[in-house]
């Protein structure tokens, strides 16, 4: 066979050949490369299988030479690349099998996937999302697109792609983990610690999922479990820093101030320039009134890390609370500096300068905060205050209104949880009407309690008032989706 | 009783005084020189008080505790000890239920039990008492609040007291929570009329429980409340002089104060108009100064003067309150207790109808362990200058659940005052029984024994009282002024008194209720350092009426009737 080499040479073959002649080698010549393509393609599947990652990559390298255009093996040459630590080779060649053949999933996997391991979120969503849509049944893509779109905020969705990831391959321990992390940003705590438990429970040397865990024990009021899940931790794994802090910061949260000052000193023994945790100890000190060294604590940390606006602000509070004014004024000026939309800084400044008798730059402070916080309510009623100081009022009356405004309808949202939590009793004990009164009082008092509504809709719809009960459901989803259906309605 | 409040102790200052202010080094007491004995039981004073669940509690009804009243049954000028008691959710067969005590004291340092003869023994959710003689026959007479039927006692003079709740129109139409009470002149008639503060509108069947996982305290299910559930409207009774009492709380406007959850009472006179106000401690909401307008009504000034929230414009949980002159500038100053997380507050009085939270400056900003009730000032050392007493205890026996550096029970705390606008915390230097651990609530101050010294009774939890006796210094002098009333109400209540020694001056008043759910001594206290004699005392009549006496021996209780010194002026 006349072999057509590159270049002049074809032009020697098609003046012998013909055109026709020439087409139909060229033919030729292009299966044999396919075939030589596919050999090769084929060679690097079995060295990958044989774990010679070079000898696959050169392989594919030689089969993308003799086809560039074979997508699959432009995808295993930067799988291939990749498990070799190449990470933009593994990536240019995903990029090309998913330019070459957009249907291919593996390529719109692997570039989604190794995208976002390389921190481009934005980057990831596109072959992500195709993934999915070319294999809905694969857990992990639907694991690494829920991750995408949780860190793009998007956490409804995220929450959805989760589930379903969780759903397809129950004991993919990652994706139980985010999906907790997730459901604990949503709200929904106790969605949050099933699936955290789930995640340590498949996975018990993930490290992150029981620290989630502890936390998420904690939030949702367990706080004995959280500590022993914490200190379970810290047991298998005593230098994972992580686990001390957040099993200090939970004792200290429990009111053992003991502990916490004990987890605290500990970790700052094995880590002594952990900024963290001499901010907590410098917390679990001021807690059992021991000043002087909270002080010192504090101070420490905002050495060791000057970024920290919360320890400049707390060393105010206790310079404030030991009567030293000016100090305390610097201390929470400070902590502005680091952090400018720091609301409860502004409000502590405020309150120092006011007491201090500059009540121009406190009226500006105590602003500052309530438009940076407007739920603050005892920003409105200092700040009025201050208004009334200066001569001012009608603002100061505006402000005080408003002081009142919050706090009413804080109480309300107290009240209105009481009375949810009322009517959930009557409900277990029968009495529906009772309850549903309950939930209606609850409603009254707090319109946007998603409880309320959706208590409301389960005793409606035990009474058989189906569409009342869908409107209430649809209600408490509006305000909480995270929220289910209950039985007969959708 | 605020939940858990944040991180950083809520203060609030409203003053337009710039206040230079020094660094609190917290350098160590100095020793002692005053101390204390408790010898309750050797006393007699040993009714058990009964409240609520011994390890949990359901509801915030079984937190409050209840309280004590120290007043002069029997006339002979020792002053006899009422201690409320309670009962618990499961109840008890009628003849086991829990009963309030009366002890009359026998003057020996030891009490009697009178309480069947008397006729005071009730059962119930007894929460405060308070006394004085609302129908100037003589008699301290008694009233003693509940979660019920709050009750009037009135002394028919030969040791028993006559039920006169029903006869006097004192009864509710439904079932209220009456806290902390005080008897108070508010119209200058000459007679007492009657301030009662209500807690929570609550409605047992309707009432959050811990299991529901809403109420947590440090993550421990607790009791519910007080944010949350209805709060309670106080009540004010005008004495209509024949034995009865009109409801005037609407036509007096004491029912449009800001805050709600009233606990602690106290009447004092916060302007120095010679009309007597009230302030009320009230729980994780703005505090209450009712001030008198002279003509039958009430404002609620608290806010407006900066006397009701903590420094930073925080609603703090308030239980008890303690009035009187610390820093010697003339006013009635009010310290207030408050939740455990958070400090006690001190409202200096600026005279000028503001108050100035010096809690901070005066060195009571150090502990925020202690969960506060009982309250006094009162000059301990005989210096001269009111100090402080403390009754600690946690609001949650579920607290024992917790690994905590404070428990349930809790010591009490004692301030010196060092007469430089500052205190220090002398308690560890005082040891027991002032740092024994008990889950106190009512405390009444009163001299029991008559030596000049005041004593404390406090009514504990679950728990027999305590009776702490305070010993002075040797050699300093004290004087107990005893007041009479004629034209104004016979126990003198708004009375203020002037103790005037060379060119020191010491102000004080003849006050219906304080501390919490308690009737302090209604004699009126003087520590008078080394003074050998009173150049002059004083009186302002609750009626407006002045009158100063010259050359008083100190040592000794002065009894002084209206209209028989040297008349001053009249208001």
């Amino acid at each position: 066979m006349v072999r057509c080499p590159p270049g002049a040479a074809c032009v020697l073959l098609v003046g012998a050949l013909g055109v026709a002649g020439a087409a139909q080698q060229r033919g030729i010549e292009r299966s044999r490369e396919q075939d030589s393509a596919q050999a090769l393609f084929l060679l690097g599947q079995a060295k990958e299988r044989a774990k010679d990652l070079a000898g696959a990559a050169d392989a594919y390298e030689r089969a993308v030479e003799r086809l560039p255009n074979l997508a699959a093996a432009h995808d295993r040459l930067g799988y291939v690349r990749g498990q070799l630590g190449q990470t933009d080779a593994a990536l240019a060649h995903f990029a090309r099998a998913v330019e070459l053949q957009p249907g291919l999933f593996d390529a719109q996997y692997h570039l989604g996937a190794t995208r976002w391991w390389t921190r481009d979120i934005e980057g990831a969503r596109r072959p992500l999302e195709a993934a999915v849509r070319l294999r809905p049944d694969h857990a992990e893509a639907r694991y690494y697109l829920g991750l995408v779109l949780r860190q793009q905020g998007q956490v409804a969705e995220a929450a959805q792609q989760l589930r379903k990831s969780v759903g397809l391959s129950p004991r993919l321990a990652p994706a139980h983990l985010q999906l907790g992390v997730t459901l604990q940003q949503w709200g929904d705590i106790g969605g949050a610690v099933a699936h955290l438990k789930t995640a340590a429970a498949i996975d018990p040397s993930s490290v992150d999922a029981r620290n989630s865990l502890g936390l998420a024990l904690m939030q949702s009021g367990d706080a004995e479990a959280a500590i022993e899940t914490l200190r379970q931790l810290v047991r298998d794994h005593p230098d994972d820093n992580t686990a001390r802090l957040n099993l200090g910061t939970t004792l200290l949260q429990k009111a053992d101030l003991a502990g916490a000052v004990e987890v605290f000193t500990e970790l700052l023994a094995r880590d002594p320039s952990n900024a963290l945790a001499q901010y907590n100890l410098g917390m679990a000190l001021k807690q059992q009134d021991r000043f002087e060294e909270a002080e010192r604590a504090l101070r420490r940390a905002i050495e060791l890390d000057a970024s920290l606006p919360d320890a400049p602000f707390t060393l105010g509070v206790v310079l404030w609370q030991t009567a030293r004014m000016a100090a305390a004024a610097d201390a929470f000026r400070e902590a502005i500096k680091k952090k400018d939309e720091f609301a409860d800084a502004h409000y502590m400044l405020a309150t120092v300068l006011k007491q201090q008798g500059a009540i121009d730059e406190a009226v500006a402070r105590f602003q500052r905060a309530v438009d940076l916080q407007p739920t603050m309510a005892e920003g409105y009623l200092s700040l009025g205050q201050a208004l009334q100081q200066q001569g001012r009022a009608n603002e100061a009356r505006s402000a005080l209104e408003q002081a009142q405004k919050l706090n009413q309808r804080k109480s309300d949202a107290q009240a209105s949880t009481f009375a949810v939590s009322v009517g959930n009793r009557k409900l277990q004990g029968g009495d529906a009407a009772g309850a549903i009164q309950q939930y209606r009082t609850a409603i009254k008092l707090a319109p946007d309690n998603p409880q309320a509504h959706y208590r409301l809709a389960i005793a409606l719809a035990r009474r058989g008032a189906i569409g009342e009960a869908q409107r209430a459901f649809d209600t408490a989803r509006t305000l909480a989706p995270y929220l289910q259906p209950p039985a007969g309605l959708r | 009783m605020n939940r858990g409040p944040a991180y950083h102790t809520p203060l609030l200052v409203i003053t337009a005084v710039v206040w230079v202010v020094r660094a609190i080094d917290a350098p160590p007491p100095v020793a002692v020189d005053f101390s204390f004995t408790e010898n309750a039981k050797a006393a007699g004073l040993n009714q058990f008080t009964v409240y609520g669940g011994t390890r949990t509690n359901r509801y915030l009804l079984e937190t409050t505790g209840c309280g004590v009243a120290v007043l002069d049954v029997d006339g002979d000028g020792w002053l006899d000890i009422f201690l409320v008691n309670g009962t618990t959710l499961e109840g008890f067969p009628s003849a086991k239920a829990p009963m309030c005590h009366l002890y009359r004291n026998r003057r020996d340092g030891t009490f009697e039990d009178v309480t069947t003869r008397a006729g005071v023994g009730q059962g119930g959710w007894g929460q405060g008492a308070c006394a004085a003689d609302y129908d100037n026959d003589g008699r301290d007479d008694l009233f003693v609040t509940s979660w019920g039927q709050n009750r009037l006692y009135r002394n028919r003079g030969d040791g028993t007291f006559d039920d006169v709740t029903a006869r006097a129109g004192l009864m509710n139409a439904k079932r209220r929570w009456g806290a902390g009470c005080a008897f108070i002149d508010y119209d200058r008639d000459g007679k007492l009329d009657l301030f009662a503060a209500n807690y929570i509108d609550f409605d047992l069947a309707n009432a959050p429980v811990p299991e529901s996982g809403l109420c947590r305290y440090k993550g421990v299910p607790v009791a519910c409340g007080p944010p949350g559930l209805p709060g309670g409207k106080n009540v004010l009774y005008h004495n209509k002089g024949d034995g009865t009492f009109e409801d005037v709380s609407v036509k007096s406007r004491i029912t449009t104060a800001a805050g709600t959850y009233g606990l602690g009472v106290s009447t004092l006179d916060f302007d120095d108009d010679g009309w007597t106000d009230l302030y009320v401690a009230n729980d994780s909401n703005p505090s209450t100064l009712y001030r008198n307008n002279q003509d039958g009504t009430f404002t609620d000034i608290a806010v407006v003067a900066g006397c009701a929230y903590s420094q930073d414009g925080k609603p703090q949980a308030g239980m008890g309150v303690a009035i009187g002159d610390y820093d010697h500038n003339g006013t009635m100053d009010i310290f207030k207790t408050n939740f455990a997380g958070d400090t006690s507050t001190l409202y200096a009085n600026t005279g000028k109808g503001l108050c100035d939270d010096r809690t901070f400056q005066s060195g009571l900003g150090r502990n925020t362990r202690w969960l506060g009730w009982g309250v006094a000032f009162s000059d301990l050392d005989l210096d001269g200058w009111l100090d402080l007493f403390l009754v600690n205890g946690h609001v949650y026996p579920e607290v024992e659940q917790l690994k905590t550096d404070f428990g349930y029970r809790q010591r009490k705390v004692v301030y010196r005052n060092l007469g430089d606008n500052r205190f220090e915390d002398v308690t560890d230097l005082l040891g027991p029984p002032v740092t024994t651990a008990k889950a106190g609530r009512g405390a009444a101050f009163a001299d029991i024994d008559n030596d000049g010294h005041i004593d404390i009774i406090v009514n504990n939890v679950n728990d027999t009282p305590d009776l702490f006796r305070s010993k002075a210094p040797e050699g300093r002098s004290w004087l107990m002024v005893k007041l009479v009333g004629r034209t104004s109400n016979r126990s003198a209540i708004g009375a203020r008194v002037r103790a005037v020694v060379d060119d020191r001056v010491q102000v004080q008043e003849v006050r219906g209720g304080g501390s919490y759910y308690a009737q302090n001594d209604l004699r009126v206290h003087f520590g008078l350092g080394n003074a050998a004699r009173v150049n002059r005392v004083e009186v302002r009549w609750p009626n407006g009426m002045e009158e100063s006496w010259t050359d008083v021996p100190v040592n000794r209780i002065l009894m002084l009737e209206e209209g028989t010194g040297q008349q001053r002026r009249s208001q």
